[in-house]
Order: structure tokens, then C-alpha cells, then sequence
């Protein structure tokens, strides 16, 4: 079912407005405190918001009164799990099932079905504090599942999970949101890339960019949702074959086939860290910069720059104290320009 | 935590001034007729009607107690402090003054003693009226632990629970009320506590008439001179359930803390 919501959580300084086509995931990437909770909880009704949320064609807000969270049919994965504790593990799974009118007996074979959907079978006696946060997060997953909703929201649902939990988990979620309408809320460009066919950046409660996941991680037009793809952005004018910033600096490109550039108008280049070096003098096509910080980064050093960034060894960051000037070019293959407006 | 030494000598004084006139009670027990003492018609009378008020109250407490402390926890407008402190008056007032308010209020020319009295019932010196002294005067205790209990909750297992399907009664009954359990144990065991010892508002409000409202602690003033050992001997098993509640009450307390 399709999702349109336009909504305000003023108390939290968040202001938003997302389209979920019908059967799609749509990433929510930001850092954390960017809202991204906020923004999941408000279409949930746990929060309160003004605006208006549409899904398929039921008005959830913006009618005369908000539809309150339990008429919304909409699933809510949070990162505590919020499972109840004074039910078992079957009982919170089978709690959608049991308020949608069923008997307890059918609620629990229908809260064994979806443990089973979730590979989790053997939790079912269990009571909730004896969880890890991993078994947690799919139990918590299974009973969203089983309230049948419409709509299915994920809060970092990889967070603060050990790495083959995660990966588990990665795995188990992309399965699940086959075909399905969801909304997952990420700071990880993996998890949009992976299970989302479109992203919104969201940048302190606001959206900066909104459209399909390659295009906006791979192509960006602000300099957040760069930083968030793991990019840097340079903006400027297309000539043909460089791309001239408003600064003077001519970097040598070459148009990609996707949003080809026009000679005359403006365009950009995204080029990650290790597609750029640093060289020791001004060469033709490298781009002037001066270091903003310098972070280890892997085995090597991650060199920001105040408009690229790049990825050196450690011993050629010796030196390198924020406003030493420096020079970056292309490390291969020029880097690849595409229309902006 | 260290404990600093200096104030030790306040402790212990403190502990003294509370557990001296126990021990001294205990002390002037005619320990010879002490069951037939307590086993006396009149006791055994007394007693069992204390047992069964202040029973009945305490489960008055719990059925309204909790709709009210949930309210005033909900409560969003001004004022709500207002009303909070009337509901938690009987607290701190002296209980001869709420049993005046409940006479004024439920007595035959009292404010709803009129109605009452068309309707054929009649409140004033009746076991009723017992109850109702003891539930003004235990009430507090329960909203009291209730409204603790829902602070110390952050309300998003609530708010899932919505998320699942479940509207605002099913919420109350799956998971605000299972997660009150501690709370409304030991509010319940402090109301009836706190309803077995009544004495100033059932006196004022109920009278002394044994069987019908002659309570306990009545019987125990009643005796004080005519039969000092039968009222030492009532007024100890006072002090046992009294130090049996109170031990039982917060160990969970405590418990509660811990976990």
C-alpha cells in the first residue's frame, strides 16, 4: 500500500515529507539525533504530529481526528524491541493475532508461524529478559509481522548487534521486506543500498534528498547526503570534459551516462576518498584544498579535506595538521560528472 | 556507602523511641490469659469485623484506587495538582476531621443524606460506614503507589502494544495493569494496614456499636480502662499483623529496587 505522509513533530524540530511507492522499502538514512525515530514513531501514532499521512487509501492524519496507532495497521520495529515483559516470547508474538480478535490457542500457532518465518522457533517458551538483543530484534520483527500491518516500519534494525547477528539479520530483513511496504530507518548507505529501492536523507528533521537509492548515493546533489553516501561534492560548470569550480579549479572528468552533463550548465562530481590521492605539488587537474581533519581510518588515514576528503598510508600523513594546504587528482580513471539544477 | 559515625547516636535513638513503647506494650502482656483474652466473644467480634471492613476497603481501594491513580498520572491541565492533593488529603489529615466530613457528607442531614435516605439507604452507624471511613482514610496509600509505579514507566511497551492492534482498554489489561502487579500488592497490603488501624473517622463517622462498627482499635479504647489487660492483649496482636505487614510490604519493596 502506498505511503504519502507530509508531517511536523514541532516538539522534536522535525518537518518531513516521504512517498513509499506500494511494495517498496524506502531507506531513511541520517546520523544519529537526525530524527529518524521521531519520524518512524509519528507515522506509528506513538507520537504526536500534525500534517497528514495517507496509506493506500485510508487518511491516518489530517482527516478530522489522527486515527489512533492501534486502527493504523501499521508495524513498528523499534531498536529497544519494546517486547513485553510479562509475556512470553509466543504470547508477545501472538499479542497482534489475540487483539485482532483471535483465540489464544489460534493466536499461538499463528505466533509459531511467524517465529518459524523468522527462524526463531526454539525461543518460543522463552521469557523476554532472557533475550539477547539480537534474539530480541527478531522476536520483535516476528510480532510486528503477525499484526498483519500494512505498512512495516524498522528502526536500525542492525544496530548494536554483534557482527554475524547482524549480517543474520541483514539477511532475514531483506526477505522480509520482498514485496512488502516499509520504511527502514538507517545511518548504514549498506542498508539502503541493499534493501532499498528508494532513500531519503534526513539531515536535523529535515529531508534533503529524496528519490531512488543509486541515484542519490551515487550521484548526490547536497554536500549531507555526499557525506552520508561516503562521498565529497564538488559543484561547478560543465565544459565538456572538466568540471570548472566557482573557486577557478578546473577538474578534468568525463560525463557519465546517467544525468549527462551539458556544456554551459552545472554539474558535479561525487568522487569517493580512494578515488582520489594526494600529490606533493600543484599539477594540472588537481584540486587546491586545505586539511580539516585527519581520522585513522582501516589500516590507513582518512585525510578531510574542506572539499574532498582522501585515503592515504600513515606515513604520508605526517604533517598533515588541519590548514596545511594540499592537493588532491584523480587516483584512476576521471572522476564522473552528472547534471545538477 | 559508608555511614558516617556521628550520626549513629540520632539512629539509634530514633530506632528506640519506636521500639521502646512496643516492647513495653509487650511487656505488660498477661501472658496467662492471653488466649482467652483475645478469644473473648467481644475480641473474636471485634476482630472479624475488623478483618472484613477493613478487607472489603482495601479491595475498594484497589477498584478505585487504580482507574484514579491512572488519571491523575494522564491528567494533562491545570489544576491537576489541586486535585491531586484533595485525593491525597486523608494522608495527612487528622482522621476525627475526615470522619466530621464523611458525617456531613453521608449523615442523615448530610449533603447527599437526603437522597440516600429516599433511595431507603441509610450510611451513618452502619458496617458501611465503617468501610467508607476506612477506604477515605486508605485510598491515598493506593493511588499513591499507582501513580509511583506508572512515573517509573516510560509508556512505549504501551504505545506498541497499540502499534499491534490493541485500543487503550486491551493496553490497560495486557500491559499497564500485569506491570503493576508489585505496585498493587503492596498498596493493597498498606490500605488494609492502614483500614484494620482506623479509629478516628470510624469513631466520629461510624460510632461504637459492638458487631456492627466496634472495630479493633474501638475495642481496644473501649477497654483501655474497664479491662487494661484484655486492651494490652488486642493491642499486641495489633503490633504483630502491624510488624507482619510492614516487614512483608517492603521486603518486596526492596526486592523490588534490586531487580
Amino acid at each position: 500500500m502506498r505511503l504519502e505522509a507530509a508531517l511536523t513533530v514541532a516538539a522534536r524540530g522535525v518537518d518531513v515529507t516521504l512517498s513509499v511507492p506500494d511494495g517498496t522499502t524506502l531507506a531513511l538514512l541520517g546520523p544519529n539525533g537526525a530524527g529518524k525515530s521521531t519520524v518512524l514513531e509519528a507515522l506509528a501514532g506513538m507520537v504526536a504530529a500534525e500534517g497528514r499521512i495517507a496509506l493506500g487509501d485510508r487518511l491516518l492524519l489530517g482527516g478530522p481526528r489522527p486515527v489512533p496507532s492501534h486502527r493504523r495497521r501499521i508495524g513498528i520495529v523499534t531498536q529497544d524491541s519494546a517486547l513485553l515483559p510479562s509475556l512470553t516470547v509466543r504470547d508477545n508474538v501472538g499479542f497482534g493475532p489475540r487483539a485482532s480478535g483471535m483465540t489464544r490457542e489460534a493466536s499461538r500457532t499463528e505466533a509459531d508461524r511467524w517465529l518459524t518465518r523468522v527462524d526463531a522457533t526454539d525461543l518460543a517458551a522463552r521469557t523476554v529478559d532472557s533475550l539477547s538483543g539480537g534474539q530480541a530484534r527478531r522476536v520483535a520483527l516476528a510480532r510486528a509481522l503477525a499484526a498483519t500491518p500494512d505498512l512495516l516500519l524498522l528502526d536500525e534494525p542492525f544496530a548494536a548487534l554483534d557482527l554475524e547477528v547482524a549480517t543474520a539479520m541483514r539477511s532475514l530483513v531483506g526477505s522480509v521486506l520482498a514485496e512488502r511496504t516499509a520504511v527502514l530507518a538507517t545511518h548504514e548507505v549498506l542498508d539502503a543500498f541493499a534493501l532499498a529501492q528508494d532513500v531519503a536523507v534526513l539531515d536535523s528533521g529535515r529531508v534533503v534528498e529524496h528519490g531512488p537509492t543509486e541515484r542519490v548515493l551515487t550521484r548526490p546533489r547536497t554536500a549531507f547526503a555526499a557525506r552520508m553516501a561516503g562521498r565529497s561534492l564538488l559543484v561547478g560548470t560543465w565544459t565538456g570534459h572538466a568540471l570548472v569550480t566557482p573557486e577557478g579549479d578546473s577538474v578534468p572528468a568525463s560525463a557519465g551516462s546517467e544525468e549527462k552533463p551539458r556544456e554551459g550548465e552545472p554539474a558535479a562530481i561525487a568522487p569517493r576518498p580512494r578515488e582520489l590521492r594526494l600529490v606533493s605539488e600543484p599539477t594540472p587537474g588537481a584540486i587546491p584544498d586545505r586539511v580539516r581533519a585527519v581520522e585513522p581510518h582501516g589500516d590507513g588515514v582518512r585525510i578531510h579535506g574542506e572539499r574532498l576528503a582522501t585515503d592515504v598510508d600513515p606515513e604520508q600523513a605526517v604533517g598533515l595538521v588541519p590548514g596545511a594546504r594540499i592537493h588532491l587528482a584523480p587516483a584512476g580513471d576521471p572522476p564522473r560528472a552528472y547534471a545538477v539544477t | 556507602m559508608t555511614y558516617p559515625r556521628r550520626l549513629l547516636p540520632l539512629a539509634v535513638l530514633g530506632a528506640l523511641l519506636v521500639a521502646v513503647p512496643l516492647v513495653a506494650l509487650a511487656s505488660r502482656v498477661d501472658w496467662a490469659n492471653f488466649v482467652p483474652l483475645v478469644t473473648s466473644p467481644s475480641a473474636v467480634a471485634a476482630f472479624g469485623l475488623s478483618l472484613r471492613t477493613a478487607g472489603v476497603a482495601a479491595a475498594l481501594c484497589l477498584v478505585l484506587g487504580v482507574p484514579l491513580g491512572l488519571a491523575l498520572h494522564r491528567a494533562r491541565f491545570h489544576g491537576i495538582s489541586v486535585v491531586r492533593a484533595f485525593v491525597l488529603a486523608p494522608l495527612v489529615l487528622p482522621p476525627v476531621v475526615g470522619g466530621l466530613a464523611l458525617v456531613y457528607a453521608f449523615g442523615r442531614r448530610g449533603l447527599l443524606g437526603g437522597t440516600l435516605e429516599v433511595l431507603g439507604i441509610e450510611v451513618a452507624f452502619t458496617t458501611a460506614a465503617v468501610v467508607i471511613a476506612q477506604t477515605f482514610v486508605a485510598l491515598p496509600f493506593m493511588v499513591l503507589a499507582v501513580e509511583t509505579a506508572l512515573a517509573s514507566r516510560s509508556g512505549r511497551h504501551e504505545a506498541t502494544a497499540g502499534t499491534l492492534g490493541a485500543g487503550p482498554w486491551l493496553v490497560f489489561r495486557r500491559v499497564t495493569l500485569p506491570a503493576l502487579i508489585p505496585a498493587l500488592v503492596t498498596g493493597t497490603v498498606l490500605a488494609f494496614a492502614r483500614a484494620l488501624g482506623e479509629f478516628g473517622a470510624t469513631l466520629t463517622f461510624a460510632g461504637s456499636l459492638e458487631g456492627v462498627t466496634r472495630t479493633a482499635p474501638l475495642k481496644i479504647y473501649l477497654a483501655r480502662e474497664a479491662d487494661p489487660d484484655a486492651a494490652v492483649a488486642l493491642g499486641l496482636v495489633l503490633v504483630i499483623v502491624a510488624v507482619a505487614v510492614v516487614a512483608l510490604t517492603f521486603r518486596r519493596a526492596r526486592q523490588g529496587v534490586a531487580a
